[in-house]
């Protein structure tokens, strides 16, 4: 008995000190964004990091979804005849939850894993104890960009996916399933709100500085080597996805 | 009384359980070589990291030109940390960057020089340690004996106050070793800069140190000028100069 107990409060505490940690990260990480001066090369090496090179996985998973979306609705809505309102619930599906969280998911597999990988290497090769000696603050120099890059180019990463994962539920829809294109379009216009999408949007850019911040600080803490970062770099991942399913639900209770 | 740059006043660190140092006091001159020589794991490198500030004793004092650095400030902290150069014991460049952007950082940072001329500057150091012409290739590149003088032109590029090198020489050939021994020298020399080593070669350090102080067991036990400790009637210290496997010293588990 005595034995689960200790097992459950060492976890706690544990538990507890991480947190401190990720929040001391955080909260330093805001105060350097706003101490000049901007760092705009790391900043747009990091954008075209996060953003431009996961382009492509985004794409795939955005159409796949919408396509794989369309057909299990059809399957559901065909037996009482609403074939017809297809259309706008993969819409509302991919600009409320699919959209935001599978690329945000995507992204923290490419992008996360590897901030904590290198981090966690320049952490074990004394690299970042060279830029403390040389006067230049890490978290400035390696995290403050790493996490506006998140928070800048999932939102648009996500509309990308929005759109594509509705173009690939058209294809199935029209050409597989034979709903009628004016029906599938005109009923997504109809149903779909400006509001349906921002939402999404504002989650995605809640997901990105998640996902950075996690990726940031399991590298920044890394020790032991080789070992030691390969699980920083599983644990950013698993920490990093959860927190951002958790969190999706948190703000979906509160915002619709 | 002697005009001492650094006090290291009753230093006390232990890592999960474990002492390193142990009440350790020392004072470094200022414009001398201070060789630390002691066995590896003996504590030497976090004694050089506690003096940057990049670990914090359990207990203890730092001073730096009569400055508590223990709790400062960062903003504090890195007025201290300028007037510092480090080489770290496996070069520590930044692999995402060249070594020419490596060399520069430090000028990038702190100076508002025209990029011509801190490509001036860069080239001039690498030239310094025998390097010039190898700005565009990335650490990966290069040797690892490479990669260390890289560093040490880095530590230099802003002609610091203060120069720690962490094993300088280790995994250099004899030739280049020479070289780095007496670049060390040439920057007391010319810059009057004071210069605390980590080494492990013996010859060089009872050759061109200053002062000499030796860790055991987390403490100085002897301190002061290469012919003070070649003479010293301490047996652990005359174990570890003549490289004897039996003697006095503990040698641990």
């Amino acid at each position: 008995m005595t034995k689960i107990l200790e097992t459950l409060g060492g976890f706690a505490i544990r538990s507890i000190e991480e947190m401190g940690q990720i929040m001391m990260i955080f909260i330093n990480a805001l105060l350097w964004t706003f101490r000049p001066p901007l760092r705009v090369r790391a900043l747009f090496k990091q954008m075209e990091f996060v953003g431009v090179n996961s382009l492509f996985v985004v794409v795939l998973t955005g159409a796949f979804t919408g396509g794989v979306f369309t057909l299990q609705t059809y399957h559901g809505f065909s037996m009482f005849g609403a074939e017809s309102l297809v259309g706008p619930t993969v819409a509302f599906a991919m600009a409320r939850e699919l959209g935001p969280v599978l690329t945000s998911l995507m992204v923290t597999g490419r992008a996360g894993s590897a901030m904590a990988a290198e981090l966690g290497t320049m952490r074990v090769t004394e690299q970042i104890d060279a830029l403390y000696v040389m006067a230049a603050n890490p978290v400035k120099y390696l995290v403050v960009p790493r996490i506006l890059a998140g928070i800048l180019m999932l939102p648009l990463l996500t509309v990308l996916a929005n759109f594509v994962g509705v173009v690939g539920g058209y294809i199935v829809a029209v050409h597989l399933l034979n709903i009628n294109a004016g029906l599938f379009i005109g009923n997504i216009v109809e149903y779909l709100k400006m509001g349906d999408i921002l939402n999404g949007l504002v989650k995605s850019a809640v997901f990105g500085g998640i996902l950075t911040l996690i990726g940031c600080y399991k590298g920044f803490y890394a020790r032991g080597g080789a070992e030691g970062v390969g699980r920083a770099t599983t644990e950013a991942v698993v920490m990093a996805s959860v927190l951002i399913l958790v969190s999706d639900y948190i703000m979906t209770a509160i915002m619709f | 009384m002697t005009d001492a740059v650094i006090q290291i006043v009753d230093l006390f660190k232990s890592f999960s359980g474990m002492p390193v140092l142990n009440g350790l006091d020392l004072e470094i001159e200022r414009g001398r070589i201070t060789f630390i020589i002691g066995r590896s794991g003996g504590g030497k490198s976090v004694l050089l990291k506690h003096i940057i500030a990049l670990l914090k004793p359990d207990s203890g004092h730092i001073f730096v030109d009569g400055v508590d650095i223990v709790n400062l400030s960062e903003r504090k902290l890195n007025e201290t940390r300028r007037k510092f150069g480090m080489l770290f014991q496996d070069a520590a460049l930044f692999d995402s960057m060249t070594v020419g952007e490596n060399v520069a950082f430090p000028l990038r940072e702190h100076t508002r020089l025209k990029a011509a001329e801190i490509n001036r500057l860069v080239n001039e150091k690498l030239g310094l340690v025998g390097l010039e012409g190898i700005d565009n290739m990335m650490p990966s590149d290069i040797s690892g004996g490479m990669r260390k003088r890289v560093g040490l032109a880095r530590a230099m590029v802003l002609e610091p106050e203060i120069l720690l090198f962490d094993e300088p020489t280790t995994g250099l050939d004899p030739v280049m070793c020479e070289q780095v021994d007496e670049l060390i020298v040439n920057s007391q020399r010319q810059l009057g800069a004071t210069s605390i080593v980590i080494s492990h070669d013996i010859p060089a350090t009872l050759r061109i140190a200053h002062r000499v102080a030796m860790i055991y067991e987390g403490r100085i036990i002897t301190y002061g000028t290469p012919e003070d400790v070649k003479n010293s009637d301490d047996p652990v210290v005359q174990q570890f100069l003549t490289g004897e496997a039996q003697g006095p010293m503990d040698l641990g588990d």
